[in-house]
């Protein structure tokens, strides 16, 4: 692998394309006025083409060890000398790969499945807007240039999730995920912020190397501060509240932002700046424990639901909060492995879920479901393969090597027993609820109108690739302790993203025993509750602990929102209400009008009064200068 | 030349009021074409990057110099007023009658404002000064919602009070200069190079009087109270200038005379200032989100973005001050383009009031699109202009005070959350009943004042170092005074 | 001549043509006031100028007699026109110019 396939030493001159093409189709799309709706799908679909191929060339050429290129000078002055710059190591190409390959099956998934909807070149401007600020972030070499793919990324999820623009919750939706995500926004700035005044640079390199002198509190608080950003970003409790809502969107939007794209940016943010987490393990351990309860909980309420996109979405929430445990550990590469297949599974599924909830006209709510797989027996396999990958079916799904790694390496964390029995029961509910959809939207009777829907090479090819990957992705890593199969990611990524080892021997082996049975058991489970959810027509589903997901979303709205906006209001009332324009304008303004009447009244428009007032004036005048005298 | 660029536009004013007396669209395209004109030769000087100076006596036996200096920064500034005011009239074309007051009024405070960027002597600052307030009161007045007369009179009264403090202040300076020095002047050029010593009770109140009098103008938290109701009751196309153009000579004012003429007194206060301008800034955003209609929030977006101008000018920091510099530009960039579209909206019979739009979307597309930009560079999105002012600024102010840098960074999420209510309220969401079916979408005289606009936020966005180096050489002879050692203990942790 | 005397009965003079114009409130009997006032200054002087045997009491005296009368002259009119535009006649109902203020200090 190692050795270039092909040369191409001009290649680190390109490397501006990988973000660039799809920002310049999204540019394309925009300014181009009056051409067929169709041709904007095709330039979008071209833009991310353009920069998967980049990808690929850097991947054939074997250039991955930190080509760097600048491409103009953004701000210079004195110290802060930013530059648009782009880097590219091992790491880096891996998350590129997968955002823009996956991106580009999505973008090509979605051809078919936009056409003749509403908005489509809006659709395409936004779809490639999101995938350049992903690749954006992903390759700058600079804190300011990463900030500005995320936040990118944050305004297309905006778009995207309020594409119906025309109905109120879906709008309120799009806001939601732009505020909750933007409080980590906040956050992660003023984490770079504090970088740049301890460094006195924002260029990634140069901080990782000053990174060990500096005071530990300082890398503490700019630690703690990219871990608030990622936590909103990357939807982990309890700021995760944005995503469920956000399944306002189309379905290939969700794909995109939980593949590829906005969701994983979290995930990529922490173990791009490992070399800062590394030193205050303290705060690294914070970031598993939530990961790991984040796992949890999202799998609790996962099972609760009976949306079939809201359920995806409880799903990732659980995926990624697995991911974050795996980094606050300090397995980076088993965090990105599993980042990797998780995006194969999760386009797949919710490209998916997208032809499901067409196919049944609109309607969402897998108890309306049933019986599709006799129907469409292509989309019903793909989804099963991403169902199994999901639920980590063992041995032959990829995400049974990657998750169960992840399981094993919280083992190792101090109070790792608990972090990894919340893995533990993560995976085992995941079980549950992955087949529990899988089982009530495909098999037994159709409890409503199935409508016909012919799928095109446009939506198979994207979905026979992702279900592949689901299934063999894994195949690359085997776990280590398995002297077979080849190792080929971990080891590879060593020299830019390490891992941490795996509990060994007797321990290693019952872990793996014990993830290998939770997800068993997890499917195992899910067959006799679904029959008898049909059979009664109730289920998990109307609990409403689990379906409103712990309430953590109503009581955001009571102690956060609420609060907030009453502050806001009595803040207004008081200052410009009250003393500004009460106190000071009004009194001010009464101040002159009671003076104007006192002047006014010793003006009587009488003649005798004024030469009265004169003559006393004289008088005392006089007085005054004879006493003087 | 310098002469040519300030009096043109106040010559131009008086022959167009003079021969159209009832001729009010050939007024209104001779008031274009003179501005599009002095725009373009502003424009022109700014790009040969040359300092413009002329120096002459006035008023010897008071000290009192016919002083001009036009650099970099006052350069920007008066091509943005000039940008701005082309804006104004291609948005109020239609709605504003009576150009012939009107174009005549606009043209003499935008003089004002070129010679006030240039004046390098406080009297004759104070001239320009008010020779650009006094019209704005009439186009305040005269134009703009049917009850906008009593702002318009709250204005006036409110500025007149503070550039009379103003006055007072720069004729103590003059004394407490003279009584320091030995020299009487109002030069600025002699007055810089031996600033204000000690932290008098003197200079307090001098330091005082600057900051009532140019932070009315700002409007700098508390002195904020007159300009939500002005900004919301004005014609858009007037408040585009008073927004976007005039708000700036606030801060540049208090940029030149605070800390280069007294340092002391100035780096002393500089914490509370920054306090002011960070807290200022999470005030108007906070109120921004309370607002129900669209002028209504703009109007606090403006003051909240001008406040953070507010925690760069006292954080006093090479990176603080060039942020400054670009939000200044940025801000009157973006403003003018969020009280462009309620302009449009008003063209269309819209207030922007909630309660009457929603839905505008499907029936206006591509003001939508516009209106989308407007929103998002004004919540600061990287590659547009106000995220390389706020960045700066922002990493500035906590280099300065971790403290009131990061409180001010707050206003990165209350800017989202004010931004995307307003587009959603006034665009998205399901049809109000009450719009009419008819709305046209942008027509090419608007295309053209909105690209205009677009443009410039996107190349200063993309490209500020552009501005950066034009800005860089007043911003250096500033940053000249040097404060570190003057803002002690305090600031020396951080 | 005693010139206390005469002073006392100038003194008394002006504060009669005082009083009038203080208690009264028609405007002839107002500028009758001043007339007497006047009256009593011219006096005064007359009576300076003999005491010190200067020239300078008579020419004054002269030159108020004057003033008096062109101001009479004046005043009567403007008195008649009052009458004839205004229909007043007494100092109390010439308020026109009074500024009157509503509480919200608007203008009557």
């Amino acid at each position: 692998m190692t050795d270039a396939l092909v040369t191409l030493p001009m290649m680190h001159h390109l490397l501006w394309l990988i973000p660039c093409a799809p920002l310049l189709g999204a540019l394309l799309i925009i300014a181009l006025d009056g051409l067929p709706t169709r041709a904007y799908g095709v330039i979008a679909n071209l833009a991310v083409l353009v920069s998967a191929l980049c990808v690929a060339l850097l991947w054939l050429s074997g250039s991955w060890d930190m080509p760097v290129q600048t491409a103009y000078e953004w701000m210079h002055i004195d110290n802060w000398l930013l530059d648009v710059g782009f880097r590219v190591d091992r790491f880096t190409l891996v998350m590129a790969s997968v955002s823009a390959w996956v991106g580009l099956l999505i973008h090509l998934f979605s051809t078919q499945y936009m056409r003749h909807d509403f908005g489509e070149r809006r659709y395409f401007a936004y779809l490639n807007l999101f995938v350049g600020g992903m690749l954006l972030f992903i390759t700058a070499d600079n804190l300011i240039l990463l900030y500005a793919g995320w936040e990118i990324m944050g305004l297309c999820s905006y778009a995207l999730v309020s594409h119906y623009y025309t109905k109120d919750e879906n709008v309120y939706a799009g806001r939601k995920a732009f505020v909750t995500t933007r409080i980590g926004d906040t956050a992660l700035a003023i984490g770079i912020f504090l970088c740049f005044m301890q460094f006195q640079s924002l260029n990634l390199e140069s901080i990782f190397q000053a990174a060990p002198q500096a005071p530990t509190g300082m890398i503490a608080a700019i630690c703690i501060l990219f871990m608030l950003g990622a936590f909103a970003k990357s939807a982990q409790f309890p700021l995760h509240v944005w995503l469920p809502d956000a399944m306002a969107g189309p379905s290939t939007v969700s794909a995109l932002i939980h593949a590829a794209t906005m969701i994983t940016a979290g995930v990529y943010l922490i173990a791009r700046t490992h070399v800062l987490f590394d030193l205050v393990p303290d705060v690294r351990w914070w970031v598993a424990l939530v990961g790991a309860f984040t796992a949890l909980y999202a799998s609790v309420s996962a099972i609760g639901q009976n949306d079939i996109k809201r359920i995806l979405a409880y799903s990732t929430i659980s995926q990624i909060g697995y991911m974050f445990a795996a980094l606050g550990v300090g397995g980076y590469s088993l965090a990105l492995f599993h980042l990797a297949v998780h995006a194969c599974f999760k386009a797949l599924m919710f490209m998916s879920s997208g032809v499901i909830i067409e196919i049944y006209h609109h309607d969402h709510d897998i108890r309306n479901m049933g019986g599709l797989h006799k129907q469409q027996k292509f989309l019903s396999f793909a989804y099963l393969a991403g169902s199994l990958a999901l639920a980590a079916l063992p041995l032959v799904t990829a995400s049974f090597y990657s998750k169960d790694a992840i399981i094993a390496a919280t083992y190792t964390a101090d109070h790792g027993a608990f972090l990894a029995g919340l893995g533990l029961l993560g995976a085992l509910l995941t079980g549950v609820y992955s087949m529990r959809m899988y089982f009530m939207v495909f098999t037994g009777k159709a409890r409503s109108e199935i409508h016909d829907y012919k799928m095109t090479w446009a939506m198979k090819l994207p979905l026979g690739i992702l279900a592949l990957g689901s299934l063999c992705l894994g195949f690359i890593q085997l776990p280590d302790s398995w002297s077979f199969g080849p190792h080929l990611l971990l080891p590879w990524l060593e020299p830019v993203l390490t891992s941490v080892a795996l509990p060994e021997g007797h321990a290693g082996e019952m872990l793996e025993l014990l993830g290998a049975a939770a997800a068993v058991i997890g499917i195992l489970i899910a067959w006799p509750l679904t029959k008898a959810e049909v059979r009664s027509g109730r289920g998990v589903g109307n609990i409403g602990f689990l379906n409103k997901a712990l309430y953590i979303d109503d009581l955001a709205k009571v102690l956060v929102i609420r609060p907030f906006l009453a502050l806001c209001a009595v803040l207004g009332s008081v200052i410009d209400g009250l003393l500004l324009n009460g106190v000071l304008v009004a009194g001010v303004r009464r101040l002159m009008l009671n003076a104007a009447e006192v002047v006014s009244r010793g003006q009587g428009a009488l003649v005798s009064r004024y030469v009265l007032l004169m003559v006393l004036g004289l008088m005392l005048i006089i007085g005054y200068l004879t006493v003087q005298l | 030349m310098l002469n040519l660029v300030i009096y043109f536009p106040l010559l131009a004013a008086a022959a167009i009021w003079l021969g159209c007396r009832e001729r009010g669209t050939l007024a209104r395209s001779l008031t274009l074409a003179v501005i599009c004109l002095e725009t373009l030769i502003l424009f022109g000087l700014a790009m040969g990057g040359n300092t413009l100076s002329l120096d002459a006596e006035w008023i010897a036996d008071y000290g009192i110099h016919y002083h001009l200096q036009l650099d970099g920064l006052g350069l920007a500034l008066s091509v943005l007023s000039g940008g701005l005011a082309v804006v104004a009239m291609l948005v109020g074309w239609e709605r504003i009658d009576r150009w012939q007051a009107f174009g005549p009024l606009l043209l003499a405070t935008l003089s004002g404002m070129v010679g006030l960027f240039a004046a390098y002597d406080l009297i004759l600052f104070y001239v320009f000064w008010e020779l650009m307030l006094i019209p704005m009161y009439f186009m305040l007045a005269m134009w703009g919602d049917p009850d906008s007369r009593r702002s318009a009179t709250q204005f006036m009264l409110v500025t007149v009070t503070a550039s009379l403090l103003m006055l007072v202040a720069i004729i103590l300076l003059f004394i407490a200069h003279g009584v320091q020095t030995g020299i009487y002047t109002f030069d600025y050029g002699i007055l810089k190079q031996t600033p204000l010593i000690g932290n008098t009770l003197l200079s307090k109140l001098i330091l005082a009087g600057l900051l009532l009098g140019f932070g009315v103008k700002v409007p700098v938290f508390p002195l904020h109270f007159w300009a939500p109701l002005a900004y919301r009751k004005g014609d858009p196309s007037v408040i585009i200038m008073l927004s976007g153009a005039m708000a700036n000579a606030g801060v540049y004012g208090l940029l030149r005379f605070t800390m280069p003429l007294m340092p002391e007194v100035t780096a002393a206060f500089a914490p509370w200032g920054m306090a002011i301008g960070a807290i200022g800034t999470l005030y108007g955003a906070a109120q921004a989100i309370r607002q129900e209609d669209l002028r209504g929030v703009i109007a606090w977006s403006s003051i909240s973005h001008m406040n953070i101008a507010i925690l760069a000018l006292f954080a006093w920091q090479a990176q603080a001050l060039h942020g400054m510099a670009l939000q200044l530009l940025a801000h009157g960039l973006s403003v003018a383009g969020l009280f462009a579209i309620a302009a449009l909206l008003l063209d269309r019979k819209r207030d922007g009031v909630y309660a009457n739009v929603g839905g505008l979307y499907a029936q206006m597309p591509k003001l939508g699109m516009c209106f989308l930009f407007f929103v998002v560079a004004t919540v600061g999105m990287p590659g547009l202009a106000n995220f390389a002012g706020e960045a700066l600024i922002l990493a500035g102010a906590i280099s300065r005070s971790i403290l009131w840098g990061s409180v001010g960074a707050v206003t990165i999420l209350l800017s989202v959350i004010y931004g995307v209510k307003v587009y959603g309220k006034v665009m998205l969401g399901p049809v109000n009943p009450r719009v009419p079916t008819e709305l046209w979408d942008l027509n090419s005289r608007e295309k053209a004042a909105l690209t205009v606009l677009i443009i410039a936020i996107l190349v200063i966005g993309l490209m500020p170092q552009l501005m950066i180096e034009t800005v860089h050489l007043p911003t250096a002879e500033l940053l000249a005074v040097n404060i570190d050692s003057l803002f002690g203990g305090v600031h020396a942790i951080d | 001549m005693n010139l206390l005397a005469v002073l006392f009965v100038s003194f008394l003079l002006f504060a009669i043509g005082l009083a009038v114009i203080l208690v009264r409130r028609q405007l002839l009997f107002v500028l009758m006031g001043i007339e007497v006032m006047t009256n009593g200054a011219v006096l005064a002087a007359v009576a300076a100028g003999q005491y010190w045997h200067s020239a300078d009491g008579q020419v004054l005296s002269l030159f108020m007699m004057l003033v008096a009368g062109s101001e009479l002259a004046i005043t009567l009119l403007l008195a008649m026109l009052s009458y004839r535009y205004l229909k007043v006649s007494r100092i109390d109902q010439m308020n026109q110019l009074q500024d009157k203020l509503d509480k919200e200090g608007q203008l009557l």
